[in-house]
């Protein structure tokens, strides 16, 4: 492992806010709005629409940090890793990293999205297994990542 | 491939959200290979609009997927077209296949540009949809423009042997040193190119009329000729050579049609047949 390298978010600071909108809801959230007489307009129904878990992560434009488990697989200890982890970890909420020589699929199970990343360029770094069953999201990078999928016979893979 | 993409594809959403990725643009020569290896009747223009993904100074290192057939299956996506220097214009640079994403540029992320560094970040939120989608089909077969392309070549690659798993001899000969030849006969029977062994025109479909071996019309056909029987030996033999399927009657054919039909494709990639993407598996919008 490359040392299980977490950086959370500030899930204090989350449940805090969570109780501040709570009481918020309390105190003013079953007031009935009200309607100027005679308008003869009725106020559209108040529905909520369940945003798609999916597509909870599209919301960075507010400058929170997107809410998605990033696993990224590299060379421990490398410049690389270290460039790829500071830079994931602005964007993303979780980010872990994982030994890309050790990497086991099953250590996907726990992310949303999962980087395997060598060095970007050296036609014989090692491949890590993946069966075909695998069917977590997964980003692979540069030439050794076109050597993963030309293994896995993806269209993705270098010819 | 170097450091650049081209510029289309920049509609699609994974270059909308969560960033907007706007790119400054070049003009570039077009590269030679692009030239060599354009089948269509068109002619490349002479600059071309790209942008850069990552800045390492380089022209290569980092690598593209070749684009014959890489969409003839609605699992795969192209999200970036590869700027390179070595195959053709069209070239993968960012696809996806299945829950797989390939970011073929080489660079870290503080080598990126700003706009490669909202387009990777893009590319992370995106293939989080694929999520348990795993491919549909693997690569089995080269893609049948890859016949025009190879056909081209026979008088420049002297080594006959580097064709036998492309043309058969009885073609070689006939068109020995008429590349041009050789490519017409496979453009003039596009539709039915498969392979088998080497790249073969599907003469007994063209008996019986049909113009097309991807065509789930002609898959419609041939379950109806099930029913003839003039034709129907002829139609099961096609049908196991197009399908993974081995119903034993017409109407059970009929049945896997009409059950399926919106959902079958028809992949040269994954060995010329005809595949059903299972219920849900398609997100519409992707597309």
């Amino acid at each position: 492992m490359l040392g299980k390298h977490t950086l959370k978010g500030k899930s204090g600071c989350t449940v805090l806010t969570l109780c501040c909108v709570l009481v918020m809801v309390f105190a003013f959230g079953c007031r009935k709005k009200e309607q100027p007489q005679g308008s003869g307009q009725k106020a559209p129904p108040e529905t909520t629409k369940p945003v798609p878990a999916a597509d909870r992560v599209y919301q960075a434009d507010t400058g929170e940090k997107i809410n998605l488990r990033v696993l990224y697989a590299g060379v421990p200890n490398s410049e690389r890793a270290k460039d790829f982890v500071d830079f994931l970890a602005k964007h993303f909420k979780e980010v872990e990293t994982a030994d890309y020589n050790a990497f086991k699929e099953g250590q996907s199970t726990d992310f949303d999205v999962t980087i395997l990343d060598y060095d970007g360029v050296n036609t014989r770094a090692p491949r890590p297994k993946i069966s075909r069953d695998y069917a977590h999201a997964t980003i692979t990078v540069g030439v050794p990542g076109a050597f993963i999928c030309g293994n896995l016979s993806l269209k993705t893979g270098y010819l | 491939m170097g450091d650049a993409a081209h510029a289309e594809l920049l509609d699609h959403e994974v270059y909308q959200k969560p960033f907007k990725v706007e790119p400054e643009f070049e003009q570039r020569d077009t590269p030679a290979n692009y030239r060599d290896r354009h089948s269509g009747d068109d002619k490349l223009p002479d600059k071309m609009k790209v942008w850069r993904v990552q800045n390492t100074g380089k022209t290569s290192g980092s690598v593209v997927a070749r684009s014959y057939g890489f969409t003839d299956s609605p699992d795969a996506e192209v999200l970036a077209l590869g700027f390179n220097h070595g195959k053709e214009y069209g070239a993968v640079g960012v696809g996806r296949h299945g829950n797989f994403l390939q970011w073929g540029y080489s660079a870290p992320p503080s080598k990126m540009s700003d706009a490669g560094k909202k387009f990777f970040v893009n590319c992370v939120c995106y293939i989080k949809r694929f999520d348990g989608k795993a491919p549909l089909v693997r690569t089995r077969s080269s893609h049948r423009l890859d016949a025009l392309r190879l056909a081209a070549l026979i008088n420049r690659i002297k080594d006959k042997e580097f064709f036998s798993g492309s043309f058969s001899s009885d073609l070689m000969e006939k068109y020995q040193g008429d590349p041009n030849g050789l490519v017409q006969y496979y453009k003039t029977d596009f539709q039915l190119i498969y392979r088998d062994k080497v790249y073969r025109i599907d003469s007994e479909l063209k008996l019986l009329g049909l113009d097309s071996n991807r065509s789930v019309d002609t898959l419609e056909r041939l379950i109806g000729l099930l029913q003839d029987q003039t034709h129907a030996d002829a139609a099961r033999g096609l049908l196991t050579r197009y399908t993974n399927e081995s119903f034993a009657s017409a109407e059970q054919w009929q049945q896997w049609l009409t059950a399926n039909r919106d959902r079958i494709f028809f992949s040269d990639v994954g060995g010329y047949k005809f595949f059903v993407a299972p219920k849900g598996y398609l997100l519409p919008e992707s597309r």
